[in-house]
């Protein structure tokens, strides 16, 4: 297995308060690290930092994907309270932006079969029906198709199953399930049990005042 | 991917996001429009000489407040449901996302613009075709570059600051008076006389001048300034 991010030493304080100290830790391809810890212990923020989101910390965040320079061509972010996704555009429109961006293929038929996978199959015939009129779960399903599509190896997820229902939940436990068997990586938060319950997984566990385990 | 794929990549998204809520391109040409209308209605008969400093005028200040409401909201969307996050973690430089989306605001400027100057003369009796002088449309060209790229780039600074509505026209009213000063005296030389005189010269040279430096920190400190915090 390789070793696709190395952290040492990761410390960061929100000005005098500190956050987290001297967290360390490794991931390898085919690995999955669940972070854990109470409300305001630092999660969302490590996974911030780890997307290369905030600066001003401490300690070395180091990746290795041998086939990239850049590691943002090898990772995908998800973050708990959004989709990062335009309001006015359609869905279809919105996974062609984000695409386009990787310089990754926008064929039509294979942008609509992620769509179908996610249960939106109805709505890129509505080509124009914009996201703003979606459901919390259908944004998020969205959110998830473009992770699909993404090719990434490395995906950092702060609660992936926010607004999704309990048959979007399994399929979601499935789909990053065949993501570590095919080798990739993923470091998630989440309060839900059942999303890693069955998948082999290490805790990263981040208490009060720094303690971490 | 090339930064030049990007960027043509991001404009058209840019275009497609201000046509796909089409209020955001009417809005600021019907505000331009009632300002003119004011303009016209409370404005006396003035000689051919003053006609032509009240058309400036009349063009420079609603093209300028209709740019305001404009611009101010040309993050409107990158700001929300963490958009503009998600870019950053994606594979693109923070420069070409701005070139993109200064490109896409110069567009705009240039809508707005050209709709005042026509309603302008509408409204005055003036010809049209003044304004395909060459000086003219120089001045016009740097005006708006002019203010799109300091409208981009405060735009860019104050996307993080709460006091956002407050801190982008304190901004931008004092720093845009060099670029409308030097605009409303190239434009009357130029509208008055058909050939390239030395004070236009000068003028033009000016606006010339303010479009280069504020294109150059549009670029680079609006980049520097959407880099992770």
């Amino acid at each position: 297995m390789t070793e696709i991010l190395n952290v040492k030493n990761l410390s960061f304080s929100f000005g005098q308060r500190p956050l987290f100290a001297d967290v360390s830790f490794s991931l390898q391809s085919g690995r999955l690290i669940r972070l854990t810890g109470e409300n305001g212990t630092g999660k969302s923020t490590m996974m911030l930092l780890l997307a290369g989101l905030r600066n001003g910390y401490s300690g070395t965040i180091e990746f290795n994907f041998l086939d990239n320079l850049d590691n943002r061509q090898m990772t995908s972010w998800m973050p708990a309270d959004a989709n990062a996704l335009d309001p006015n555009l359609s869905a279809m429109d919105n996974l062609r932006f984000w695409q386009n961006l990787r310089g990754l293929n926008t064929d039509d038929g294979e942008l609509r079969r992620v769509l179908a996978n996610w249960g939106l199959e109805g709505l890129y015939k509505i080509e124009n029906l914009p996201v703003d009129l979606f459901s919390t779960g259908m944004k998020r399903r969205l959110s998830i198709a473009r992770l699909e599509l993404s090719q990434t190896k490395l995906w950092l997820l702060d609660e992936p199953l926010f607004g999704l229902d309990d048959i979007a939940c399994r399929q979601f436990r499935d789909f990053l399930g065949a993501h570590i068997q095919s080798g990739g990586s993923a470091v998630v938060i989440t309060h839900d049990d059942r999303l890693v319950s069955n998948l082999n997984h290490d805790v990263l566990h981040l208490g009060r005042k720094g303690e971490k385990h | 991917m090339s930064n030049l794929t990007q960027y043509f990549q991001l404009m058209r998204h840019f275009f497609r996001q201000e046509f796909s809520a089409l209020e955001r391109m009417i809005s600021p040409i019907l505000f331009a429009l009632v300002v003119l209308l004011v303009f016209t209605f409370t404005i006396p008969e003035v000689d051919d000489a003053w006609k032509l400093k009240m058309v400036v005028a009349q063009v420079v200040i609603s093209s300028f407040f209709a740019l305001q409401v404009s611009l101010s909201r040309s993050f409107e969307i990158e700001s929300q449901d963490r958009f503009f996050e998600m870019i950053r973690v994606y594979p693109t430089r923070t420069t070409t996302f701005v070139l993109a989306k200064l490109s896409m605001v110069f567009f705009m400027a240039t809508a707005t613009f050209v709709s005042t100057v026509v309603l302008t003369s509408l409204l005055n009796s003036l010809d049209l075709l003044v304004w395909m002088r060459l000086p003219v449309m120089l001045e016009m060209v740097f005006v708006i570059g002019g203010l799109a790229s300091l409208g981009t780039l405060l735009s860019a600074i104050t996307l993080k600051a709460k006091a956002r509505q407050v801190l982008f026209p304190l901004l931008f009213f004092p720093l845009s008076a060099p670029a409308l000063i030097g605009a409303s005296e190239a434009l009357i030389d130029s509208l008055s006389n058909s050939n390239w005189t030395d004070n236009s010269r000068g003028w033009i040279v000016l606006s010339g001048a303010f479009f280069v430096i504020l294109l150059t920190c549009a670029l680079l400190l609006g980049g520097e300034s959407l880099e992770a915090e």
